[in-house]
């Protein structure tokens, strides 16, 4: 494709939503069956390939994917988690309504903020108004069946049941975040906004200005990350649940949670790979002082379970309920510590085994030998 | 000596790197003749520099049989089988891996591990019933040989054939060497054909 095509194509597909395929637990390990994204969105705009993740020009910014990757793969360029917090704070300074209200494009247009879709709604931003002072979250919903976003449905009382769960903990009522029927109207609501001639074409040149460098065919674009990519979706509902304080202890079974408490069991031979494949983070490795060690941040984890998946040992397993509280805390904890011990034969550390020799060792040793058997075995009959 | 050692011709080397489409590199290694010199693992380190401990190519020397009648004729027997990675059809490493970082090249056949995905937790290791993939330690990422992909991409062959010493030691095209050892009187092929995973490397005794 020559400069000139991707910058075209860049003006004509950009789009509002960035995807960060380090976070995907899809693309990190090929044991993950994950299809969230794929499955809600409405569209069927999303494709996962080895190259990453793909969102095709049929793609209508709806929202659904960011809200429902739990590991923040998918972000919002402009008007992100942030601002819409920021948004949601400024219009409650105007209004100070006891009860706030959320609605889509199609909804009521009186709600206290407009959403292109509900199903862009994350738990952090159905706590926003209540953090602000708000009795309650109202979430004006028309009958999604008449919208062509209308798979995004299931997403919207997904997120409200977390968030049920969620104000469980800090002793508030479940119901102060509910659904509405409102009726349905054809034509979107958009918000006008009254913009100079001046300030409107400034933009257009800066977003030509960014589209035609990131056209460009140059290395500087393709450079890696330098730090680890951050789940930014999760780090802001901890900041938001930062502001409430915890009543009661909450637990809910594992396949309802957005998080998981994990288990090591001692079958565990600190090959690391569930340390190297978490997402998110949650799960790190260290090895200091001869000691193989594997902490847990616990507020990290969004219960993908790639590790579970990808450990060869089923050493790591999901408890079947988890404390929500788990959220709450700060820093990790130590799974597991073990000593370790230097193989003579290959001279790599290793721990577990009852011999001196590595496990590893001793399985390719035996199996070389299988296989030289088996040759042998057709040489000599 | 040609009727004794067979010697692939170069004409099938040469129409291995012609013939298009899909096609599946491999080594064939004549064991009548190995001598256990070793120049195979020496010249697979020199070539792809790797530390102490991982080697690409190992030559496992076998004794086996029974030497206890004097009066007997003594009925044993001493093999040297060099076990270079067998390029399987269907890789037990790349099954195993939780990352996808092996791949089996459609063109080629050849199966490499792409160091920049690997996470270095040796489940390929674990998996493979040759003991093909290595662990680098310094690296911290796992290693195997790769056929001398960047050698054979540049028209040459691997450096363990090269340097064999014996030559005894062949690289070419699977079907290829297969069709000219069938027609071989004395080389017959035996298969090292261990947990089903289709190893390309043929072996002849």
């Amino acid at each position: 494709m020559s400069v000139t095509e991707k910058v075209v194509d860049k003006i004509i597909n950009e789009k509002n939503i960035s995807v960060e395929n380090l976070l995907c637990t899809k693309l990190r390990t090929t044991r993950s069956g994950c299809s969230l994204c794929i499955d809600t969105c409405p569209l069927n705009a999303i494709r996962i390939s080895d190259s990453g993740i793909e969102i095709s020009g049929d793609c209508n910014e709806c929202g659904a994917c960011i809200s429902v990757c739990p590991n923040g793969a998918f972000r919002m360029k402009e008007g992100g988690e942030s601002a819409v917090l920021q948004e949601i704070r400024d219009k409650i300074t105007d209004n100070n309504g006891p009860v706030f209200r959320f609605s889509c494009a199609h909804g009521d247009k009186k709600a206290d903020l407009t959403l292109p879709c509900l199903g862009r709604l994350t738990e952090a931003l159905l706590l926003g108004p209540l953090r602000n002072g708000a009795s309650a979250t109202e979430l004006l919903k028309p009958d999604c069946g008449e919208c062509h976003s209308g798979k995004a449905s299931s997403q919207i009382d997904e997120v409200t049941k977390q968030t049920g769960y969620l104000l469980d903990m800090f002793g508030l009522d479940k119901n102060a975040v509910y659904v509405k029927r409102a009726a349905f109207s054809a034509t979107p609501a958009r918000e006008e906004k009254n913009v100079s001639r001046r300030a409107f074409f400034g933009s257009v040149r800066t977003k030509m200005m960014g589209i035609a460098a990131a056209s460009l065919p140059d290395g500087e674009t393709h450079e890696q990350p330098v730090s680890p990519v951050k789940n930014n979706k999760r780090y802001v509902l901890l900041a938001v649940l930062k502001t409430f304080s915890p009543a009661k202890e909450v637990f809910i079974p594992s396949a309802d949670a957005m998080l998981a408490d994990i288990e090591i069991s001692e079958k565990c031979d600190g090959c690391g790979a569930c340390a190297a494949i978490c997402p998110v983070g949650a799960m790190t490795r260290c090895d200091s002082d001869g000691c193989f060690s594997l902490g847990f941040s616990p507020a990290l984890c969004t219960n993908c379970q790639a590790c579970s998946m990808v450990c060869l040992r089923k050493a790591v397993s999901i408890k079947q309920t988890v404390k929500l509280n788990l959220l709450l805390q700060t820093g990790e904890t130590k799974l597991i510590e073990v000593k370790k011990k230097t193989c003579p034969v290959c001279r790599i550390d290793f721990i577990g085994g009852e011999a001196g020799i590595c496990p590893i060792c001793i399985n390719t040793g035996n199996k070389r030998m299988a296989a030289i058997k088996n040759l042998t075995k057709g040489i000599r009959p | 000596m040609s009727e004794l050692n067979p010697i692939l011709p170069q004409e099938i080397i040469d129409e291995s790197f012609k013939k298009p489409g899909p096609k599946q590199y491999t080594l064939w290694v004549d064991l009548e003749y190995c001598i256990g010199c070793h120049a195979c693992s020496m010249g697979c380190k020199a070539e792809n520099n790797t530390p102490v401990g991982v080697d690409f190519n190992r030559v496992i020397e076998i004794e086996e049989g029974e030497f206890k009648d004097p009066k007997k004729t003594p009925d044993i027997g001493v093999y040297f089988i060099p076990m270079p990675c067998m390029h399987c059809g269907e890789p037990a490493c790349m099954a195993a891996c939780p990352v996808g970082a092996i791949t089996k090249r459609k063109d080629d056949g050849i199966v490499l591990i792409n160091k920049d995905k690997c996470i270095g937790c040796r489940y390929c290791a674990w998996a493979c019933p040759y003991g093909a993939p290595q662990f680098n330690a310094e690296a911290k990422v796992m290693e195997k040989c790769t056929l001398c992909v960047h050698r054979i991409e540049k028209g040459l062959i691997p450096a363990c054939v090269e340097t064999c010493v014996a030559k005894t030691r062949f690289f070419g095209e699977m079907n290829a060497i297969t069709d000219f050892v069938a027609r071989q009187k004395v080389a017959k092929k035996v298969s090292v054909g261990a947990g089903g995973t289709k190893p390309s490397v043929i072996y002849t005794k």
